[in-house]
């Protein structure tokens, strides 16, 4: 009888059941915490990493968001548009340093590879854009104000509907 | 074996456990501690500190590299949080000037010191100059106490959080393979590099961005200009 039951158990346990799926599906996505030797929540405090700046960034980018989406007022929502610019400014140079592309020296004679600063280049042209939008955005603002007496974007509403 | 590091921080730890405790007992004394932020602030700074030098004690291979990354993720995070949190807009800006620092901090760390002194230069000099100037003139009907969200927020932070958290298991699982063996700015100092790929491999993109400000100067210009 007790046999019975045993091979009965290890013959239910030996079919994976939708809740065994989820724990070996959770498993996957958590075996990276347990890589190190389990320490790696605090080694995430510890060393520095492009995962810490995407982290950051990301976190960044959500908060600018939220202010975008949720300020009345226009200025407001300018600063936080900024905030999301510097997000991804703060990416592409963090990934420039810790992924940037090998390329073989074509202009010089060794054949060493060198870490292509695009990233940073890019961070330039998204602060040239930056400061102009907002130069065209304040100005705007500016016209507003002169035409509401008013920045609040709730009353920037002269082409609804 | 105690490096220069672990001094470092063991004496950061120390005055960590001694600000956060006063700053305890202070608002335990003061029992309006609900009006005094700023102590409950510094008390949650000090014990960040403590436990934080703590970490960082224990840990073998410490750089004092990491500890500039986490000062300046103070700076940034705090700053955007207070960016998009407070009601005053001149108290915002100069919030977000506060991240705008710590993102050249960043840009130090990462060895893209061009970078950072066109962040310092151009952004805060420049871009939150402007802004503080259009804010200065739309002063008087911004107020300090008006209600700067609309009814709406509660739902944009609730996509804001969904997409963080999104963001956060993928940032926290993205494995790469880093580019170690690659020789950095070849020709000696970043902004030589930054500057020689500017004007000779992206130059087209330099000079349509030329275009753009001068547009944009123009349309500034045109847009406040009095009829």
């Amino acid at each position: 009888m007790l046999a019975m039951m045993l091979q009965m158990g290890t013959e239910q346990a030996a079919q994976p059941g939708p809740l065994s799926a989820l724990a070996q599906a959770w498993g996957i996505l958590f075996q990276h915490w347990f890589a190190y030797g389990g320490d790696a929540p605090m080694r995430f405090f510890t060393s520095v990493d492009y995962h810490q700046y995407f982290i950051v960034s990301s976190f960044i980018f959500c908060l600018g968001f939220y202010g975008v989406a949720a300020r009345r007022n226009a200025i407001s929502m300018l600063l936080a548009l900024e905030l999301m610019l510097n997000a991804v400014n703060i990416n592409m140079s963090a990934f420039n340093q810790y992924w940037g592309l090998a390329q073989t020296r074509a202009a010089f004679t060794s054949e060493e590879s060198v870490l292509t600063n695009l990233g940073q280049c890019f961070s330039v042209f998204a602060i040239i854009v930056a400061a102009a939008e907002a130069a065209v955005g304040l100005a705007i603002i500016i016209a507003f104000y002169r035409m509401r007496k008013s920045i609040m974007l709730d009353d920037a509403n002269l082409m609804k509907w | 074996m105690v490096t220069p590091a672990q001094v470092f921080f063991s004496y950061l730890l120390l005055v960590g456990l001694i600000v956060g405790i006063a700053a305890l007992v202070m608002m335990t004394l003061a029992r309006f501690w609900p009006r005094r932020p700023l102590l409950g602030l510094i008390a949650l700074l000090g014990f960040g500190a403590f436990l934080w030098g703590t970490l960082a004690l224990t840990e073998p291979g410490f750089r004092l590299f990491v500890f500039y990354f986490w000062l300046f993720t103070a700076a940034v995070v705090g700053g955007a949080i207070g960016c998009v949190t407070v009601r005053n807009v001149f108290h915002s800006a100069l919030l977000l000037i506060l991240s705008l620092v710590g993102v050249a901090g960043y840009f130090i760390l990462v060895n893209a010191e061009f970078l950072a002194m066109v962040q310092v230069i151009i952004y805060i000099g420049g871009i939150m100059v402007l802004f503080l100037f259009g804010i200065m003139v739309s002063q008087n009907i911004i107020g300090t106490q008006l209600k700067q969200n609309t009814p709406h927020s509660p739902w944009a932070a609730a996509a804001a959080g969904v997409l963080f958290i999104v963001m956060f298991f993928v940032g926290l699982f993205m494995t790469l393979t880093p580019s170690v063996n690659a020789v950095r700015d070849p020709l000696g100092s970043n902004t030589a590099s930054v500057g020689w790929s500017l004007m000779a491999t992206y130059v087209l993109p330099f000079e349509v961005a030329s275009v753009l400000l001068l547009m944009a100067m123009l349309g500034a210009i045109i847009l406040v200009r009095k009829d």
